[in-house]
């Protein structure tokens, strides 16, 4: 069954269509998720609050993007939500003074485990932009739909993001 | 593009107890927690909207046929009473004119042109008053001024009548 067609059921209220929906998104989701805290119950929390409001306001997805692009949407703005709250506001400082060409800069980041790590030292703007475009497969546009940004200061954050860990990777030789 | 089976460690991944966890809470929520009292509602609301639409339509009919009723009772009453005086004076105009017309009472010619031209002035006035259509809007008026004027008209006959008789 497509996604549309799932989508379309679990308007109408079938059950199968929310599991399969969940079963779908859930592991990317978490995976995603868990790159912005360290505390299992925190992501979980977010991820379910996330699935909660996404099926609970399903008559306003209006399809024009991908669910689980919507549905990364709304746990980014859990996490936000949950920031703000906890008066830690650093994925909302957002850093556009840099305009540097989003081209150029070479992937060297294939296979490189401790990425990974160097990313987590990073705000979670770059690292959500990171994750998106190069870990998840988004394109700019569903990156910049999800966080809420233009689609060229996406593409110049990660052109920054890349520049920063390639700076940590020669330092760390 | 880094694949992300390779990126994401093993910590990063969901266990199947957690995705149960969440499932449960998200499957409570949905289907026994806020939401599907939230679908109920709407069902509910729709519910009862339908059948406050249903009771005010069945309403509506009842008020319009109520109002119609009452004007058709209020116009039969209304007609009934004009054709009562109306034949009333139709009667009395008839009696007056043969009465009149065998009057050998010179003395009173004055007179009976005075209550005559009256006669005709108030006859004048009901029929301004009946045509006229400004005055719909105030009816309860317009019935009151008819009926004064159809009591002076029958008390001026009445008057030509008994000076003749006299």
């Amino acid at each position: 069954m497509t996604e549309n067609k799932l989508i379309e059921a679990a308007r109408k209220g079938k059950p199968r269509a929310f599991k399969k929906l969940f079963d779908l998104n859930i592991s990317k989701l978490y995976s995603f998720m868990k790159q912005f805290s360290s505390d299992n119950d925190e992501v979980e929390e977010w991820v379910q609050r996330a699935f909660i409001k996404a099926f609970g306001k399903l008559h306003q997805f209006k399809g024009n993007s991908k669910f689980s692009t919507w549905l990364f949407k709304i746990a980014i703005n859990e996490m936000k939500t949950d920031y703000l709250k906890y008066g830690k506001v650093t994925f909302l400082e957002i850093d556009d003074a840099l305009n540097l060409p989003a081209n150029n800069v070479s992937n060297e980041f294939e296979s490189q485990h401790d990425v990974r790590l160097m990313l987590l030292e990073l705000d979670e703007l770059k690292r959500a932009v990171f994750l998106l475009v190069e870990v998840e497969g988004y394109s700019h546009r569903e990156a910049s739909e999800i966080l809420e940004i233009s689609e060229t200061f996406s593409r110049t954050t990660l052109h920054r993001t890349k520049k920063i860990l390639k700076e940590k990777i020669i330092e760390a030789g | 593009m880094i694949r992300r089976t390779e990126f994401y460690k093993e910590e990063d991944r969901i266990t199947r107890v957690q995705k149960s966890r969440i499932w449960q809470a998200v499957h409570f929520q949905l289907f026994s927690g806020d939401l599907k009292s939230h679908f109920n509602f709407e069902w509910r609301n729709y519910t009862l909207g339908m059948a406050t639409s249903v009771i005010l339509f069945l309403a509506g009919i009842g008020v319009w046929t109520l109002i119609g009723d009452s004007r058709i009772n209020a116009e039969s009453e209304l007609s009934l009473l004009n054709s009562t005086y109306s034949q009333a004076i139709y009667k009395l105009e008839k009696i007056a004119a043969r009465k009149l017309s065998n009057s050998n009472v010179k003395n009173l010619d004055e007179l009976l042109q005075a209550k005559s031209e009256r006669l005709n002035s108030v006859s004048n006035a009901i029929s301004e008053i009946k045509t006229n259509k400004e005055l719909r809007e105030f009816e309860t008026i317009k019935e009151k001024r008819l009926r004064q004027l159809y009591l002076m008209k029958l008390e001026i006959l009445d008057e030509i009548i008994a000076m003749e008789g006299g």
